[in-house]
């Protein structure tokens, strides 16, 4: 059954006709063409589909395109128009990545995360990003970027976006 | 200029890599492109009776439905594939041999129908007995998976020794002869024999298997994320019976390999349905189907070991069951790196190797990271500390004194060079745990720690013990790498290369190679994706031999530039080429007086662009019946050390530190080595701790990643360390994508016996296990 | 092998308010399943374990996020509000801190933030985190129908592997715990046997009423993900009334609960070894609750 959405993706506001039982992965990848939103696993452990709604990271896999309406949803492609975002630039910086496919789901968690806690340990990083998986492997290095981009947005935390 | 080798710069697509708009193929279009979806087999080993797929074919929106109707009697295709014995058919033919094996496939307008048809293709089977294990699949009367072997097409590769055995399960049996074992067994003082099993494991690469494919005018044109893009080629122009040249495979950056990228997968599927539907098809894998792919082998691994009184090691044999799963894949091959690497880093001079390649009615397996060496290694690097326990010496200063040497012979015959492991490997990993020789074994500390095994919370339930492992590894040999580039008239140069960029930073380390061969900035580069239309030939990126064969091969063709602008400054300066030098993109001449830009020089030549060429091949190889020649170009090795803290009461292993050591003769970027050796340490530990693909009766059941698990950022040891070591007397470049991932598995399970007393002969290493054993130890103590 | 089939034709509805959902529930009843964070029917539509034909959305429903506490009611914690707001939530992480942090064991952060307490305990998946303890502490569920409103005891309310003792048109609106002795104590302890990210092959709860003088009142002891839903074994429970929990008492319990269940079998642990962990987390996490250094 198809359905007439109000979606607000990155700022912009589109109105799209989606199947009811299609995922906000299937419609940000096939009818935005954002391609930073990807499935790894299709059940909400990998965190490859991780978007913010409403500044929250969420598994894009497992919700509904139709419950997404009228919701702020932000991807990678958000982040950085200008140059790129301190999170960003840090992973660039510590190479905290190998194939990447994972990249933009740790950054927008990254970035929710900083928002939360804006100076955490490094049990807390680990607690925080346990949901998303690096098959590569580059957790050591994911670690010092996160920190690296928590020192970096420091000063300017208050209006970090 | 400073050269860029030798330095941690970042990737030089970095930019892309945290935008998300890498190029995976996973994002690639075209126009009126439609989706491709798999039917797949329910039964492990079945005879195809009957497919309709007329009620799917009326499906509004279906557009074309690939079955054996297709294939069989068709003059237009060949219908098997397979990098060695062409065994696989693009769809099934006569049989299906495992749960999940194709038998039809769907191309329509979008998901929702294609799936649809999907439930509305009928086939009816008829089961027939199967077997899941590679020792049963040998014993006579098992049921066979490929009674004869289709004609065959094309050729297979020079290293592989290729022996069947027509009318059983054996696909292939790789034989190593070296000294006299019987004479060895005979002169031991004490004989060793233990068996270690090891199950099959998937890469789980999240970009999963992708394969779109346009086949119109005559040419076949396919992206694919493979590692094997020159192989694909070959495979589709065998399918197709077309020549090489109207054949194109693209490949852009992979969301990860591991090995499971290699060689055919899904391309002849996607291509024949692309030939039949008369559209562009694109066919992406969901996870579930990922795992119906291809898999590390299970292994069975029988090891025999001799050793004289003074406890050095006189005689080894070994007996190693591959389990290939229904198709050979490259298992022909696996098993020789599999076979020979069972003598481990070691000075024997009597070895005796049977390592075969089995067929069962599994998902079948292929290359994975490691490549045949951890199962080798599980088996061999367990047994080290066994024996080493069993004769009263240390573990390390066992290893020590049996460990290869410059100049000894490897179980191929040949002799090693460059090898590092006492000064360098072993010693680094002493040091990363503080290792303390003859202090180490766990019965030493059990008093110290306390009652073991005592139920109070009072008196602590947990141990620690320490291990140390190290491995030898080969690279594929005899290969063929071969690069081009193009100086362009702004001073810019372009590398063209089949190297696959996976997240090794393959174009980030031929760039840095590249820079310093052509004496210009790491900037002025541009590496190129593999395109087979463009892109001169590479074997293949696996094996760890991207860097050292594809980077010589670079250099090669940057340093054919680099001759012919010499040639035209000479010319264009009116003076003897040898009397130029080029250096920061600029031709000079000696005495400085005069020069040219690199742009200079390409402009006044009017020839648009200087084009360079160069190949590295390497030569070698094993004779069929002994196994004795040259198995590797030269020989990677790593070691590994561990501590753990095992709890007593459930078993379960903490890893409280873990160092790997990886030897790299030259390191050309310092960051992207750990990254590597990061990574392999992880994929060893998922494969130590808990990976396991779980059958029931054939069929998988735990093909997805709440099932299944992969190490997450809590599962990183408390303490990570890794060296990528190097050598003043070592010219060459090591590869290090995968040699530390075998050290890493018997690793953990020495520190769990040096721990606990319990020996664990099957990976995974899961509570469950351990607990086991702390009881079968306290029943046997009581 | 299992087959991934798409999902199709399913209506979504989306009431405006808590009436108007009861409404919808009533009249679509068993062709109907309510969806909140969506992040198990999501799964189990892919899955297609369930194939509605629609969908009753709560995400336009106000006034069922609330976290609050009330002095002689306890917490209340409205169906709506999400995992993560009832793990971080002030008032919980005040008045019962096990249960602040056993909402933040629920596999992950995304998870936590999409999923509500009202999805998690109406799904009833036998190795999820919070119904073990819920159940300890006696919570109970506000359930809404046209024939009214009833609150049902969670110890009631779980009755096997994914099911409930809700009614197809009642609507879960609010977990209500009830305020808790002041000599009461708990700990949860959660056991993965693979990745961090696992599932628990077993979880524990302890709940501990303790007097003055340190001898125990009431003890409550439940167990997750051994079987089909949380265990809890009244006879045990009895041996420590008007005792003081020494090693012995506790090993007495964690064994009775060791030989009493009647434990699953799967990749997590087989039943020989969810038995020995029962008898192993019984005990630290009664050690656990009363401060004994017991162990996670």
């Amino acid at each position: 059954m198809k359905k007439t959405v109000r979606l607000r993706v990155n700022g912009l506001e589109q109105e799209v006709s989606v199947a009811t039982h299609h995922t906000l992965l299937d419609v940000l990848r096939r009818e935005f063409k954002l391609h930073s939103v990807r499935e790894g696993c299709g059940i909400g452990m990998c965190g490859a589909c991780t978007v913010l709604v409403e500044g929250k990271p969420v598994s894009s896999c497992l919700l509904l395109a139709a419950l997404a309406a009228e919701k702020d949803v932000v991807t990678v492609e958000a982040l950085g128009r200008q140059g790129l975002h301190p999170i960003q630039q840090a992973f660039v910086d510590h190479t905290a990545f190998q194939c990447s496919f994972c990249t933009p789901g740790f950054l927008l968690t990254t970035k929710a995360l900083l928002e939360e806690n804006p100076a955490p340990t490094p049990e807390q990083v680990k607690a925080y990003l346990a949901g998303n998986l690096c098959r590569c492997g580059s957790y050591m290095k994911i670690m010092d970027a996160v920190l690296d981009a928590a020192r970096r947005l420091q000063p300017a935390n208050a209006n970090a976006t | 200029m400073p050269s860029p080798v030798g330095r941690s710069v970042g990737m030089i697509d970095a930019d892309e890599r945290v935008r998300g708009t890498v190029a995976y193929a996973l994002n690639a279009e075209l126009p009126g492109c439609l989706t491709g979806r798999i039917l797949r087999s329910p039964h492990p080993h079945a005879r195809l009776v009957r497919i309709d797929t007329a009620r799917a074919e009326q499906l509004p929106g279906v557009i074309a439905i690939l079955s054996r109707a297709d294939i069989v009697d068709n003059p237009a295709l060949y219908p098997y594939f397979g990098p060695v014995v062409r065994d696989q058919p693009v769809v099934a033919l006569d049989k299906v041999r495992f749960v999940g094996d194709p038998v039809a496939a769907v191309a329509a307008v979008d998901d929702d129908t294609a799936q649809q048809a999907l439930e509305l293709i009928e086939v009816e089977y008829e089961p027939l007995p199967a077997v899941f294990d590679p020792e049963e699949a040998l014993v006579p009367g098992a049921p066979i998976l490929h009674e004869t072997f289709p004609p065959q097409r094309g050729a297979m590769s020079a290293d592989i020794v290729f022996n069947p055995s027509e009318g059983s399960n054996q696909l292939n049996h790789f034989k190593l002869r070296k000294g006299d074992v019987e004479a060895g067994f005979e002169q031991a003082h004490r004989i060793f024999e233990h068996t270690f099993r090891c199950p099959p494991v998937q890469h789980v690469p999240l970009e999963p298997h992708v394969a779109m494919a346009l086949v119109e005018a005559g040419k076949v044109t396919v992206w694919s994320g493979t590692q094997t893009p020159h192989n694909i080629r070959a495979q589709l122009a065998e399918i197709f019976q077309l020549p090489l040249a109207q054949i194109r495979v693209i490949v852009h950056t992979l969301g990860g390999g591991y090995g499971s990228k290699c060689y055919t997968k899904l391309e002849p599927i996607g291509a024949v349905l692309a030939w039949k539907a008369r559209r562009p098809v694109k066919i992406v894998l969901r996870r579930e189907e990922d795992f119906l792919t291809v898999t590390k082998h299970q292994a069975v691994i029988h090891l025999r070991t001799g050793v004289d009184r003074d406890g050095r090691i006189v005689a080894r044999k070994a007996t190693n069951y591959f389990n290939a799963g229904a198709y050979a894949d490259i298992s022909p091959r696996l098993i020789k790196n599999g076979g020979y690497a069972t003598a481990g880093p070691y000075r024997i001079p009597n070895v005796w190797v049977d390592s075969y390649a089995v067929y069962s009615n599994i998902v079948p397996a292929g290359a994975f990271r490691g490549y045949g060496v951890s199962q080798a290694a599980w088996a061999y690097e367990s047994q080290m500390d066994m024996i080493a326990e069993a004769l009263g010496y240390d573990p390390l200063e066992y290893r020590q004194m049996n460990v290869l040497h410059d100049g000894d012979t490897f179980a191929t015959g040949e002799q090693v060079h460059d090898m590092h492991y006492r000064e360098l490997l072993l010693a680094d990993a002493q040091k990363a745990i503080d290792w303390r020789p003859g202090a180490e074994a766990w019965w030493q500390r059990a008093s110290a720690d306390g009652d073991r095994g005592a139920g109070s919370a009072t008196v602590s339930h947990k141990r620690r013990g320490k291990a140390i492992t190290c491995v030898i590894k080969g690279s594929v040999t005899p290969s063929t790498s071969s690069a081009s580039c193009k100086l362009n008239e702004d001073g810019s140069l372009n590398v063209l290369t089949s190297s696959v960029e996976m997240g090794q930073g393959a174009k980030t380390v031929l760039a840095q190679l590249a820079a310093e061969a052509a004496g210009i900035p790491l900037e002025a580069i541009t590496v190129s994706e593999p395109d087979t239309d463009s892109t001169p030939y590479d074997q293949q990126t696996s094996s760890s031999r991207t860097t050292y064969s594809m980077g010589t091969a670079v250099t090669l063709a940057v340093q054919d530039v680099k001759r012919q602008l010499v040639e035209l400054a000479a010319d264009q300066l009116e003076i003897g080429p040898d009397d130029l030098t080029c250096d920061e993109g600029t031709v000079r001449t000696r005495d400085g007086s005069r020069s040219l830009s690199y742009s200079d020089v390409v402009r006044r030549s009017r020839r648009g662009n200087l084009l360079g060429q160069g190949t590295f091949a390497t030569s070698g190889g094993l004779d069929p019946e002994t196994g004795q020649g040259i198995g590797s170009i030269h020989w990677h090795h790593a070691a590994a050390a561990c501590e753990v803290e095992v709890d007593t009461e459930t078993g379960k292993i903490e890893i409280l530190r873990f160092h790997s050591s990886c030897f790299a003769g030259r390191v050309v970027n310092p960051r992207l080595a750990e990254l590597q050796v990061e990574g392999s340490t992880l994929f060893g530990l998922g494969q130590s701790l808990f990976e396991e693909m779980l059958y029931d009766g054939g069929q998988l059941i735990n093909a997805n990643l709440s099932d299944y698990m992969i190490p997450s950022f809590k599962d990183l040891p408390g303490r990570l360390s890794v060296s990528v070591l190097e050598h003043p007397s070592a010219g060459e470049v090591h590869g290090i994508g995968e040699t530390s991932v075998p050290p890493v598995m018997p690793c953990v399970a020495n520190a769990l016996y040096n721990a606990v007393g319990v020996r664990i002969t099957e990976l995974p290493l899961t509570p469950e296990k351990v607990l086991a054993g702390l009881a079968r130890r306290s029943e046997a103590e009581a | 092998m299992r087959v991934f089939f798409g999902m199709r034709d399913i209506d979504i509805l989306e009431p405006r308010s808590v009436e108007e959902a009861v409404a919808a529930l009533a009249q679509h009843g068993d062709e109907a399943k309510v969806i909140a964070g969506g992040t198990a029917l999501v799964l189990m539509l892919k899955n297609q374990l369930v194939s509605p034909a629609y969908l009753i959305s709560l995400g336009r429903v106000p006034g069922l996020d609330g976290v609050t506490y009330g002095a002689g009611v306890g917490l209340r914690l409205g169906a709506l509000a999400s995992i993560r707001q009832a793990e971080t939530s002030a008032v919980v992480r005040q008045h019962c801190p096990t249960l602040a942090e056993t909402f933040g064991k629920v596999a992950n952060v995304r998870v936590r933030h999409a999923a509500t307490v009202g999805g998690n305990v109406s799904e009833a998946d036998y190795a999820s985190d919070p119904p073990c303890v819920l159940v300890a502490l006696r919570a109970r569920a506000v359930a809404l129908s046209p024939r009214g409103r009833r609150e049902i005891p969670l110890t009631e309310f779980f009755r096997d592997f994914y099911e409930t003792a809700l009614a197809a048109d009642e609507l879960l609106t609010e977990i209500v715990v009830p305020e808790q002795p002041a000599g009461a104590r708990q700990s949860y302890l959660k056991f993965v046997t693979r990745s961090s990210e696992d599932r628990p092959c077993i979880g524990a709860c302890a709940w501990i009423d303790l007097d003055e003088a340190g001898v125990c009142r009431e003890l409550r002891v439940t167990l997750g993900a051994v079987a089909g839903k949380p265990q809890e074994f009244a006879e045990a429970e009895a041996l420590a009334a008007g005792q003081r929990l020494g090693p012995d008492l506790i090993g007495q319990v964690a064994q009775y609960y060791a030989e009493h269940i009647d434990p699953l079998s799967d990749a997590r642990g087989s039943a020989w070894y969810r038995r020995r962990m029962a008898a192993v987390f019984v005990r630290r996490a009664i050690e656990q609750a009363l401060g004994a250094g017991g162990e996670v």
